[in-house]
């Protein structure tokens, strides 16, 4: 009984470090409706800004005071040239645009300070918590009782205050809040402010528990990301709920079994368990659909490059030329040049699945790294263990990932939008973690081998899979189904009016969707050869969204567009070197900001949602 | 429908051109690469893993040729630092070796076990024999190098890729971009101020050695797609890995299809066993794992009444070497591990695992881990009142790992195959590199780099003026040498990975630094 009830406090100690993070990504969520991957980056501002002046330099509580100031201002900075011009912008391109954020954060960090962790002193010492040697120390105490205190400050602010009644209005409209007479940018700025001040005082607290690193921040974050999920994204007591619910069961899952991964299978379970009975979480209330998930928004760069209105069978014949040139290419290039060329055309198959899925039928997902997996590893098996040829095991594969997808858009008909999203991406971390690295997959240790290929070679099989995926794309958006599913993404009440089932074509664009994800996943484990989970990791589902979000997720070019850019963009800053990934990032940063709806406006005629 | 028939059409006719291009599936595969490699017999008998010395046929005929070479250089590895044996003078000190007169005829060569598929056969791989494993495809693209077979005379030099009269080109690939570059990207440093030196003495057998680097982004992509810059693009003759064991494994693998001599720091000795290409300088991971424990055992008066926890870290490389440990901590008679947990590399909180370890009474936990892990451990479990002994297995001296665990790891030990630069003994590393670099401070990547670039240029000097990857690899087969910055490297029959007789420097750490407590000759 004893150890029972020391996992479950050492759950609850680990409960508290994902809750506080919790806490500061609800209450921007609440009062913006942005899903903020900077969050760790504020957050270890405020903690370097701390501990660089504590204990050496200046008593506690000014540290404290400079630490809280210099978190909130890089919020308000981010809300001011970031997050302001892209507010109409849909949920998931701020999302990225925060992802850039973050990175940048982070870079600069590493470069200021030391990419090294240092390890810094608790807070509190003294006396730890210690229940007939059941113990809790003094620092994770503070933790949660820091995290329980702020939580019942912010609900006790955002119920009785007029200026916190603003903030929680004005996620739903800010027109009416305006009407009230507080100014909807400041209410804004505000929220922004107080929600990094938070990450900061969360930094602050958890560097003793994690190293000061310009990275620790982020490790705590997919678990408070999962928190908030179970607590409700809208409900402070509830992300502390969810953080204490998943840190006790971690806790008790290392208890019983250190099989890796069985926590991220254990919390994907939880999670989709209690989704599916509360769609918006334990204490989370219905939000309000403000608009859908890729609906255009702010226009952004006026610029647009005139091309000529081509008619289709002219589009057709540039299109074959454009093959036709990349396969001719294929065999004139080192099979280095092949390898990158490679990639790209993995990425753009990719992201032309991602626009079945997203950009055609409206659902989000961060997943798509676990679909590409299940093909990559699939044909591993049928080609190594089955010995069937690839020209076969290719496409079986791509059923494979067809049907994965099938399953996880089975929660779908109960979970959408950001719930929806943030499953998808517990399910890659879950498979990335578990599911790949069982024996019957990759293994735990040896990783799988793929049938050796060149890279010119590879680039001919990935290059057949995209001109497939276009093809399939194309036909998909024109058919009745594409239109179905057009409909669906603007409004699924108008789609149950108009006698469209829903639940058959999300079903429908997730089975397309991961069947071309899985084919791709197939030729971009063949081009790596030896492949292990780490292959695919949930880091590519989220560069892959990224990349769909700069192209243009509604629209075919802009998808293969963005794919592109993100496959080179590396290679022609090869001189960069350690600065690569801050100019890629900043550059990133940019292509959102001047053009919101990704690069396909560049091009594109009207603003539109999907069907170019 | 007329246009969904042009649609499959064109798929189709592309997928007909794919499989003229002969990507069309694996099971036409025949051959390992390893079976076309220098020296590839069909011998394919079951034999020890490497590790196990002297046992295999192959060593058998080595053992013929100088039966204690191997024994005698380990018993003495680790006592010499200086030494000019190689052409610049570099502190390398070559010993005698098996059979390995300069150039060596075929017959000595094959016969000592000294090429790559010798070796090979010498491994326990059932790809040694020359068959590819069961289920496992890997046609090697790449016409195969010339092998030296046995009482063929004398064997060819072989591919002769970036090779010239005048110059050598090395390749490294390791992470230059993003934040692990910023922590290790200037490493190769290290071989490059090695490589200035060796050119300032005049080169190696007449030839001045160039280096080039390329990112590998720490990734497999990375690594997949650096493999084959350096290969390909560039066209080097050799190329090393010193940095990242996974990513290591995916480039390992193209550069010994290719018949690329791979050097590289460690690796898990299974992944191994049909790469006669790779050469590591580091002992595995299984084998230095085991040295530790026998050193608790046979030094720090551990006994089966110690309670001994294993917490590492998870990946696809390391975890060989905790099944390793299992069967030497139980032949040490200290029976089973009370706790073994593998950490996730992004993991964050160890509240649990302190618990589980705790609960389970564990009195010394065994760190093999990147140094935020054991930093996170470390201050964690401190604030749970735990404080066991820790001890550690580390490529590389301790200082990144006491300096960021800020005096958590006090009185921590372990054994490393390589010296901190601010050790004793680093001299002539740390004046050959602030020669060429003298505004940087020499790091632990740099000393890597550096001794990799010894390693070489070794085997450069050892397989003489006909510079071929055959003759090379044959000479690298050879090598047995003290860099005096690292334990003794050896590819002689005392085992290819760094050597089963591979001696360690012991260490331990004082507050947040590190003290070097012997010589490399544990």
């Amino acid at each position: 009984m004893k150890i029972f009830l020391q996992f479950t406090v050492s759950g609850v100690a680990a409960g508290s470090l994902y809750a506080i993070v919790a806490l500061g990504l609800v209450l921007l969520y609440r009062g913006t409706r942005v899903v903020n991957f900077a969050h760790a980056g504020f957050g270890a501002i405020g903690a370097y800004t701390f501990w660089n002046l504590y204990p050496d330099h200046v008593p506690m509580l000014i540290a404290l005071a400079a630490a809280i100031a210099a978190g909130a201002a890089a919020g308000i900075v981010t809300e001011r040239l970031v997050a302001r011009p892209l507010a109409a912008a849909p949920i998931l391109t701020l999302a990225v645009a925060t992802l850039a954020v973050d990175e940048i954060i982070r870079f600069t960090l590493t470069k200021l300070c030391s990419p090294n962790p240092r390890t810094v002193p608790p807070l509190w010492t003294k006396p730890t918590l210690n229940i007939g040697g059941v113990v809790l120390p003094a620092h994770r105490l503070l933790i949660l009782l820091v995290s329980f205190g702020v939580s019942l400050l912010l609900a006790a602010f955002l119920r009785r205050s007029l200026f916190g009644v603003a903030v929680r209005a004005a996620a739903e409209d800010l027109t009416a809040v305006r009407l009230r007479g507080v100014s909807g940018t400041k209410v804004t700025m505000f929220t922004w402010g107080l929600s990094a001040a938070l990450s900061a005082v969360a930094g602050i607290l958890v560097a003793p528990l994690l190293g000061l690193s310009p990275y620790f921040m982020n490790l705590v974050l997919i678990r408070a990301f999962a928190a908030a999920l179970l607590g409700g994204f809208t409900s402070l007591g509830g992300s502390l709920v969810g953080g204490l619910v998943v840190g006790i069961m971690e806790s008790h899952i290392q208890r019983y079994t250190t099989v890796p991964g069985a926590v991220e299978a254990g919390v994907f379970i939880v999670v989709v368990a209690v989704l599916l009975i509360r769609p918006h979480g334990l204490f989370g209330a219905k939000e309000t659909e403000t608009h859908a998930p890729f609906q255009a928004g702010r226009r952004g760069l006026r610029l647009r490059i005139p091309l000529p209105a081509l008619s289709p069978p002219v589009q057709r014949v540039i299109g074959l030329a454009a093959v036709a040139a990349v396969a001719v290419a294929a065999f004139q290039v080192s099979s280095y040049y092949a390898f990158i060329g490679t990639v790209a055309i993995v990425y753009a198959s990719v992201g032309v699945s991602m626009y079945i899925l997203g950009g055609l039928s409206g659902q989000l997902s961060i997943g798509h790294s676990a679909l590409m997996g299940i093909g990559g590893f699939g044909a591993g098996i049928l080609t190594q263990n089955a010995g069937l040829p690839y020209g076969l095991a290719l496409p079986l594969a791509g059923i494979a990932a067809a049907a994965g997808a099938v399953a996880i858009g089975l929660p779908s008909f109960r979970i959408r939008g950001l719930y929806l999203a943030v499953v998808t991406l517990t399910f890659a971390i879950a498979a990335e973690r578990y599911i790949f690295r069982l024996d019957a997959v990759a293994g735990y240790a040896k990783g799988l081998d793929l049938p050796r290929m060149e890279p010119h070679t590879v680039m001919l099989w990935a290059l057949a899979i995209l001109v497939g995926s276009v093809i399939l794309a194309v036909r998909v958006t024109g058919s009745k189904a594409g239109r179905a599913m057009l409909v669906l993404h603007h409004d699924e009440t108008v789609a149950a009016s108009w006698g469209i089932s829903s639940n058959h074509y999300k079903l429908l664009a997730f089975g397309l969707s991961g069947f071309l994800a899985g084919c791709a996943g197939v030729t971009y484990a063949t081009l790596i050869q030896h492949v292990t989970s780490d292959a695919f990791g949930a880091d590519l589902s989220i560069i892959l969204i990224a990349m769909a979000i700069v192209g243009g997720l509604g629209s075919i070019p802009g998808v293969i567009a963005g794919s592109i850019l993100f496959a080179l963009l590396p290679e022609f800053l090869k001189n960069a070197k350690v600065w690569i990934p801050f100019i890629q990032y900043s550059i990133l940063l940019a292509v959102i900001m001047l053009l919101p709806q990704g690069m396909s406006q560049l091009w594109r005629r009207e603003p539109a949602v999907a069907g170019e | 429908m007329t246009k969904s028939v042009r649609g499959v059409s064109l798929l189709a006719a592309l997928a007909l051109t794919l499989t003229a291009c002969g990507g069309g599936g694996s099971g036409h595969d025949t051959k390992s690469a390893a079976s076309r490699l220098p020296g590839a017999s069909d011998s394919s008998g079951a034999a020890p893993a490497p590790g196990s010395t002297g046992s295999t046929a192959a060593a058998g005929a080595d053992a013929s040729a100088a039966p204690a070479a191997g024994a005698a250089a380990a018993s003495t590895g680790g006592s010499s630092t200086g030494g000019s044996a190689t052409a610049s003078g570099a502190p390398a000190a070559v010993k005698a070796s098996g059979g390995s007169s300069s150039g060596g005829g075929a017959s000595s060569a094959a016969a000592s076990g000294s090429t790559p598929a010798a070796r090979n056969a010498a491994s326990s791989t059932p790809a040694g024999g020359g068959s590819a494993p069961a289920g496992k495809s890997s046609a090697a693209p790449a016409p195969a190098p010339t092998p030296g077979t046995p009482g063929a005379g004398t064997p060819s030099a072989g591919d002769k890729t970036g090779v010239t009269s005048g110059d050598v080109l090395f390749g490294i690939h390791m992470p230059l971009s993003g934040p692990v570059g910023v922590l290790v990207g200037n490493g190769w440093k290290g071989t490059d101020a090695y490589f200035k030196s060796v050119n300032d003495a005049g080169g190696v057998n007449g030839r001045k050695l160039k280096l080039v680097v390329s990112d590998d982004k720490y990734s497999a992509q990375g690594a997949a797609a650096a493999i084959r810059d350096l290969v390909d693009s560039k066209h080097v003759f050799a190329v090393a890995c010193p940095v990242g064991v996974d990513q290591c494994s995916v480039a390992v693998d193209y550069a010994n299809s290719k018949g690329v001599p791979y050097l590289s720091g460690g690796f898990r000795e299974k992944y191994l066993e049909d790469k006669p290409w790779a050469f590591p300088v580091t002992a595995s991971y299984p084998y230095g794992g085991n040295r530790l424990l026998d050193y608790m055992f046979q030094k720090r008066g551990y006994t089966s009444k110690r309670k001994i926890g294993l917490f590492w870290l998870h990946s696809e490389n390391l975890d060989e070497m905790g099944g390793a440990a299992d069967l030497e901590l139980a032949k040490l008679g200290g029976g089973k591990f009370a706790v073994k947990y593998p950490a996730e590399k992004d993991q964050s909180d160890f509240s649990a695992a302190v618990t589980k370890f705790q609960s389970a009474g564990v009195d010394t936990v065994w760190l093999h881990v990147a140094p935020d892990l054991s930093t996170k451990f470390a201050a964690q479990a401190k604030l749970l009142g735990y404080q066991p002994q820790y001890v550690f297995t580390l490529p590389v001296g301790g200082d990144i790992w006491a300096a960021a665990a800020g005096g958590n790891l006090d009185k921590a030990f372990g054994l490393a195959g390589f010296a901190d630069p601010q050790w004793s003994g680093t001299a002539k590393f740390q004046e050959a590199f602030h020669k060429y670099y003298p505004d940087e401070q020499a790091d632990e990547f740099n000393l890597l780099c550096y001794a990799i670039g010894v390693v070489y240029a070794e085997g450069l000097k050892e397989a003489g003026a006909d510079l071929g990857r055959d003759s090379f690899a044959r000479a690298m087969n050879k090598v047995d040498i003290d860099t005096g910055i690292s334990q003794p490297i050896s590819y002689t029959q005392r085992g290819r990975i760094g050597g089963p007789n591979s001696k360690f420097a012991v260490w331990e750490i004082h507050g947040a630094k590190t003290d070097q407590m012997t010589g490399f000759d544990w």
